[in-house]
């Protein structure tokens, strides 16, 4: 799978390189389309041991950033939907959404992926538990759809064990602890 | 009075407590400005209201060989006011994409590893956009003293301009226009490269007269991009020129089609003029083709005319196909249009026209009549953008033709969202500048209701309540209030489109219903009509007309970022003490034989193990506690009884023995946001009965109330927010007995949803496969 397809590369050439960016000059429209909001239900299944988690994206967003990689339109949900769609939608969310338990990183297991007419785009992954693991830390980076929408967040929505967590990724913030026993009677 | 005693005779869950601070039900009077002589206490026009008016005599050439649009104006500023204005303020939207633009200074970027072309082009775009001032004069043609700050033009006047007069004078101007496809923008050019054709959208392509009045004074916040616009009604005199083969669609009624249309086309607009089912082509897709395959050398000018019209845009090119039918209304009907390339069909030929008239049949019902005479729809790819009479439209289908239905939708849906942008806000003439949500999310509002009354079960993606838990429920630190201006607002489409269609969408279904609110909104539509209103003046019309008092409302989904969240705490069942011994003293054993203790797993094996206790040998060890019954019944008890019920009256002994079930239902408020309960309580026979419960229940205590209900039949079941009406957050708490709510994943999963399940189709493309698989069996 070729995922960088028609992608230039970069080499760093100063960490201080001052860009200003024209990318998002087009900005708002009257449009009722601005989200840049994706959100991530992860639930905590205690019988088989795994971090069940449903994404939610903007769909036509979601398409920018496939453009964005240099692909022509993939035809999401549609028929003539190309065969390399779901490989590039889960390589593309492996890359950006982690999760750590303990400090270790778990691997996920791609379940599915759907897409409404009102252009959700709804990923499933699940996250299975290393055997054994006592749950002490859990740490999620999120960085879907930030590179294209600067003003993208990520709503990590956690539940576990009959309790609510909730962290936010933005671009300023992309990972962070969303779950910890060690700070429990703070 | 007789008390009765009621038995306990079941406890459901327990519950904690929480402290109570502000009342949630306190008036606004310190959010609201004070009522006046401008705007009065009912949110209607005060006796002294007034307004602007600036009327602009336009002439315009498209130079399509360089992308450059040129323009002379005459504007005549009228001052209603009753102040004396020194200087006046015009807006320079175009300056958004100067070079020196602070819309490019303060977006924030970064860059990767990687980076596509697309990207870098547009980092490397050294687009000189902007207005390009070359005079403003004086009706005398003397140059005028101005200023410019930005996006902001300022004209110094020579001699103030008093209340009641009026002032003349002449700005010319030109400016390249942007290519939307590459540095985006609300207007600008799609180029088609495959055959070198233009298609113009048009608008902010003038200087125009910022608003000035008693809420703001100048309306003169600068033009960053998000907070759009504030505009002065007034009258409109348009000359275009443009290639001789281009086709013009304008805000405005054509003035000269004699000049610029053939006498078919002629004679096609007078048939659609008396057509209201089917839209007649005035140029069709052919003849489009046949344009845009050879470009004409010569220039035709076309004139519109506005009346009371906040703005002004227009959409040019050789490639429209455009088709009109007209929409009749009570007094005058309106000529329903649509522009688009084929690029377009079949999905615009098919939709277009038909979802304009669609869209003024249903926004009218719930406002005023369509008061302009034409209502356009311009196709140009992905945007939506709304001007007076015209809009920008995107949904174009792939190029063999085929779309899937979420392109469908997402056409229909834009659509009806900007043709429904003429009633909000440009005659209900909001300031977009300073609240994104005045006309944004009344639009979408209206909007939901459009769509599903389009057809049944369209999947409109905002206005149902259900469809914000996500957001609301969200992080409060990434939430601000609606009541937040244009520009700070964090979340955009949920804080100014979804939240508030869905706060109005609350109020007319759980709320207000639906006749007390649309009477208040169409109240509210029709005094602003043609005015500049602020909330306030929605808040208070909307209580004035209804009779109802919404101020907690507007404080909790207005100023704050209060969830709905509320949770069955607790349920206790109790039945009647009917004081008849025969009956309780059997409840109470039945109740004790029952009780966790009686089934302890010792006495279990002892009633075995021990094959004979001490006293079963030895009886002489009894007494009388030993065969003691406390649940027999006694002849005092009996006595008791006879003389309590000799004490009650009839009524009272009726209800003794009408064998009620009473339930105690303790409730908690645990997003903060007060809101009415709706409780379904389910019956052992299965049958089901909805109280629904104002707000109010919360006035006294906004965390916890409990309340009483009381049936004949004994409930099986409740269920909070059973319609889903509420926008509660976590429905796990809404359920007795408790219930989790299966989550998205799991409904994924149980669907048999999976990964690399391969392509699917749309219903559309399936059918036309099987048609070709018939055809080729044959």
């Amino acid at each position: 799978m070729q995922l960088l397809l028609k992608q230039l590369f970069l080499v760093t050439v100063s960490k201080f390189l001052g860009i200003i960016s024209l990318l998002f000059l087009m900005n708002p429209m009257a449009l009722a389309h601005e989200f840049y909001l994706s959100i991530a239900k992860i639930d905590y299944n205690k019988e088989s041991h795994t971090f069940e988690v449903a994404i939610k994206l903007t769909a036509h967003d979601y398409e920018a950033v496939v453009e964005d990689m240099g692909f022509d339109n993939l035809h999401l949900g549609e028929s003539n939907e190309s065969p390399k769609a779901d490989a590039i939608l889960f390589k593309y969310i492996l890359s950006e959404l982690s999760l750590e338990v303990n400090g270790k990183g778990l691997s996920p297991n791609l379940i599915g992926k759907e897409i409404s007419n009102d252009d959700e785009l709804w990923v499933y992954v699940e996250f299975p538990l290393i055997p054994g693991t006592q749950i002490e830390e859990i740490k999620i980076r999120n960085t879907l759809l930030m590179d294209q929408f600067p003003k993208q967040q990520n709503h990590n929505h956690l539940k576990i064990n009959g309790t609510s967590r909730a962290l936010v990724c933005t671009k300023q913030r992309s990972s962070g602890i969303i779950y910890s026993t060690k700070n429990k009677d703070d | 009075m007789t008390k009765l005693l009621l038995s306990l005779t079941t406890l459901m869950m327990v519950g904690g407590a929480m402290a109570q601070s502000t009342n949630k039900f306190k008036q606004l009077k310190e959010e609201l400005a004070t009522p006046n002589v401008y705007r009065t206490a009912s949110g209607a026009p005060g006796h002294e209201y007034y307004q602007q008016q600036a009327n602009y005599v336009m002439k315009l050439e498209l130079d399509d060989e360089k992308q450059i649009l040129r323009g002379e104006e005459t504007v005549t500023y009228i001052n209603n006011s009753p102040d004396r204005l020194d200087y006046l303020w015009l807006q320079l939207d175009q300056n958004m994409r100067a070079k020196d633009s602070d819309s490019k200074k303060i977006r924030t970027s970064d860059i990767n590893e990687s980076v596509s072309f697309r990207e870098l082009k547009r980092l490397h775009n050294e687009f000189d956009g902007g207005f390009k001032i070359e005079y403003v004069k004086d009706k005398s043609n003397k140059d005028i003293n101005y200023t410019i700050n930005k996006t902001m033009l300022r004209i110094d006047l020579q001699k103030p301009l008093q209340s009641g007069q009026s002032y003349t004078f002449k700005v010319k101007w030109w400016y390249n226009i942007n290519n939307r496809m590459e540095i985006g923008g609300r207007s600008g050019y799609e180029y088609f490269e495959d055959e070198d054709n233009y298609l113009y959208t048009i608008a902010q392509f003038y200087p125009r007269m910022a608003v000035y009045n008693e809420v703001e004074g100048w309306q003169n916040k600068q033009f960053l991009g998000s907070g759009e616009f504030a505009l002065t009604f007034g009258d409109y005199d348009v000359s275009i020129t443009v290639p001789s083969d281009h086709v013009v669609a304008s805000t405005g009624v054509l003035q000269n089609a004699n000049s610029v249309l053939s006498s078919t086309q002629r004679n096609r607009l007078a048939k659609a003029k008396s057509e209201t089912k089917t839209p007649v082509f005035i140029v069709t897709e052919d003849e489009a083709r046949e344009a845009e395959a050879k470009k004409a050398s010569g220039k035709k000018t076309w004139n519109f005319k506005a009346q009371n019209v906040r703005d002004f845009g227009f959409a040019s090119s050789r490639k429209f196909i455009w088709d009109a039918m007209t929409v009749k209304q009570e007094e005058k009907d309106v000529l329903a249009m649509s522009f688009y390339p084929k690029e377009g069909n079949p999905l615009w030929e098919r939709y277009s026209t038909k979802v304009v008239a669609h869209t003024l049949k249903t926004y009218s019902k719930y406002t005023f009549d369509y008061p302009y005479p034409v209502a356009i729809s311009v196709h140009s790819k992905s945007i939506g953008m709304e001007y007076p009479m015209i809009c920008f439209n995107g949904g174009r289908p792939e190029p063999d033709g085929t779309y899937s239905e979420r392109t469908k939708y997402g056409m229909l849906g834009v659509i009806i969202h900007e043709v429904g942008h003429n009633y909000f806000p440009m005659i209900v003439n909001s300031d977009e500048r300073q609240w994104t949500w005045m006309d944004e999310g009344l639009n979408t509002f209206l909007q939901y209701l459009t769509e599903q009354e389009w057809e049944r079960g369209y999947p409109s993606s905002r206005g149902p309540a259900y469809k914000i838990v996500d957001y609301m429920g969200g992080d409060k630190s990434y939430i601000s209030p609606i009541m937040t201006n244009s520009e700070s607002i964090l979340q955009f489409g949920n804080n100014a489109y979804g939240k508030p269609a869905t706060a109005l969408n609350i109020l007319r279904e759980t709320v207000m219903g639906r006749e007390l609110f649309d009477h208040a909104f169409k109240t509210y539509a029709r005094r602003w009509m043609f005015k500049h209103p602020t909330p306030a003046d929605l808040f208070r019309t909307m209580e004035d007309a209804s009779g109802v008092d919404l101020d907690w409302f507007w404080r909790g989904w207005f100023y704050t970022t209060d969830h709905c969240d509320i949770a069955i705490d607790n349920i206790q069942h109790f039945k009647i003490n009917s004081g008849d011994p025969e009956v309780e003293k059997a409840f109470a054993k039945d109740q004790d034989a029952k009780s966790p203790g009686k089934r302890f797993i010792g006495d279990q094996r002892n009633l075995e193990d021990i094959k004979e206790t001490e006293n079963e040998r030895d009886p002489s060890i009894d007494d009388f506690y030993t065969s003691y019954d406390p649940f027999a019944t006694t002849i005092l008890d009996q006595k008791q009884y006879d003389r309590f019920l000799s004490s009650l009256t009839e009524d009272e002994k009726a209800l003794l023995k009408s064998d009620y079930n009473y339930y105690q239902i303790d409730l908690r408020n645990i997003g903060g946001l007060v809101m009415p309960v709706i409780l379904e309580f389910t019956f052992a026979d299965g049958s089901t009965e909805v109280q629904r419960i104002p707000a109010q229940i919360w006035q006294r205590n906004n965390e916890e109330v409990s309340k009483v209900f009381f049936f004949k039949k004994e409930v099986t079941g409740v269920t909070l927010d059973p319609f889903v009406e509420t926008a509660d957050c976590d429905l796990n708490n809404n359920f007795w007995p408790a219930r989790m709510v299966p989550t998205k994943f799991q409904m994924f999963k149980q669907r048999g949803g999976r990964y690399g399940q391969g392509t699917r189709e749309n219903p559309m493309q399936k059918a036309k496969r099987i048609e070709e698989m018939k055809g080729g069996s044959k």
